[in-house]
């Protein structure tokens, strides 16, 4: 049992930043994504035996924060601070010109729908691919494929200053 | 692939290996070039991706973690489903009732506040005072401002309590620790003193939300009230409370 208990204390040092960003992400609040992280890790501990395999891992703490993420968005939340007003702390130090790119990235990250972003998170973050992420949001893999087209359309649109974020398919 | 639906993967999965190899064979003229510019991209949304954690999140998690004894164990794949059909029964039989008999909000707020105990047993076991400043942040953050000088808390958490946003916390009293759940928002909620599942509880309107205080016995409650309704500025005359 001990080892079971460092193991999982090695499995929240392990995931945590990835488990952070996603969850910061996913509700744009540092306050409300560490509630998110920390209440998934509870939640994985209590249900320990339902985990399979140590690879899995990410992926099934990942399901929690998104299912979280959804339940408490249908109850009263604290209200959110808007993404632009955030500021982030680098802990490398980017030159003034690449915190700028950086930061016009982060606003067009947080201007994109839900529906686009999650998808986006998922791949970057959580590092699955378009049949994984379709499990995940129960769509089909080609609707997947479309929502993260669009997305990075949208990052790209938004970036030229196109403040709608207008996006043209391709055909 | 032809240049089309290379550009559209592009917008998909650039970093997929045959994007690598679609470029190189020169789907489009310039295949290369919109590769390397899509890859450009994707760095960019790393970098932008890249928050930090936060320093004391994994103390906090691990810290937070119940003991092991705490976690239920799996069941036997043997003995599995006269549980499951036994916990089946119960259940339709508590859905019909709860169906038969709506809880008041205060009601539903102090049975939910009373399963919310079981979830975190460890709570009552901790002895440390939670740092001032974590409490009156966590507050902040609910939008309240709270002198937190005769608030000595031993264990603070944000928790969902039913459909609610709640403050979860425990406060070390000469009767046994005292849980204080704030309930943010919740605005229904009735002055009242009753016992459930042999816990005393309190319930009360408080500041933005609701107070709930939770016991093994009341005698401590008239005091840790006042001291909230202080903490927040409030005045407030209370009987002696008694079990």
């Amino acid at each position: 049992m001990e080892s079971k208990r460092a193991a999982f204390d090695q499995l929240v040092r392990r995931l945590s930043p990835d488990l952070y960003r996603f969850a910061y992400w996913l509700s744009r609040d540092p306050a409300l994504a560490q509630d998110l992280v920390q209440e998934s890790f509870l939640r994985a501990w209590r249900s320990l035996a339902d985990l399979r395999d140590d690879k899995a891992a990410k992926a099934w703490l990942i399901t929690i924060v998104r299912r979280e993420h959804a339940r408490l968005f249908e109850r009263k939340v604290p209200p959110l601070d808007d993404i632009a007003d955030v500021v982030i702390e680098d802990q490398d130090t980017p030159s003034a010109f690449e915190m700028q790119e950086i930061q016009e990235m982060r606003d067009a990250i947080g201007r994109i729908d839900h529906k686009y972003r999650e998808p986006l998170l998922l791949q970057l973050v959580g590092g699955f691919s378009c049949d994984e992420i379709a499990e995940q949001l129960g769509i089909s893999a080609a609707a997947v494929m479309t929502q993260l087209f669009r997305a990075r359309a949208k990052l790209k649109a938004l970036l030229r200053g196109d403040s709608q974020g207008k996006v043209h398919e391709l055909h | 692939m032809n240049c089309t639906e290379f550009q559209r993967r592009l917008l998909i999965d650039p970093r997929a290996p045959e994007m690598a190899a679609a470029a190189q064979a020169r789907v489009c003229e310039d295949a290369p070039a919109r590769l390397a510019e899509a890859l450009a991209l994707e760095h960019r949304i790393d970098s932008a991706l890249a928050v930090p954690l936060p320093d004391d999140l994994v103390d906090r998690i691990v810290a937070a973690l119940p003991p092991e004894a705490a976690v239920p164990q799996p069941a036997s794949t043997r003995r599995w489903w006269p549980l499951a059909l036994a916990a089946s029964v119960a259940l339709v039989g508590w859905l019909s009732l709860a169906l038969l008999r709506a809880p008041s909000p205060t009601g539903a707020l102090i049975a939910a506040s009373v399963e919310h105990l079981a979830h975190e047993p460890y709570a009552l076991t901790r002895s440390g005072r939670v740092p001032d400043s974590l409490v009156t942040r966590m507050f902040r953050e609910a939008g309240i401002r709270i002198d937190t000088e005769e608030l000595a808390l031993s264990y603070l958490n944000r928790c969902p309590l039913d459909r609610r946003w709640s403050v979860h916390m425990v406060m070390p009293a000469a009767e046994g620790p005292v849980t204080v759940m704030y309930v943010i928002g919740e605005a229904e909620i009735e002055r009242m003193d009753t016992r459930k599942e042999m816990v005393a509880v309190r319930t009360l309107p408080f500041a933005d939300g609701a107070l709930v205080l939770l016991a093994e016995s009341n005698r401590d409650f008239d005091r840790i009230e006042s001291a909230w309704h202080r903490a927040v500025g409030e005045a407030v005359e209370l009987a002696a409370g008694s079990d």
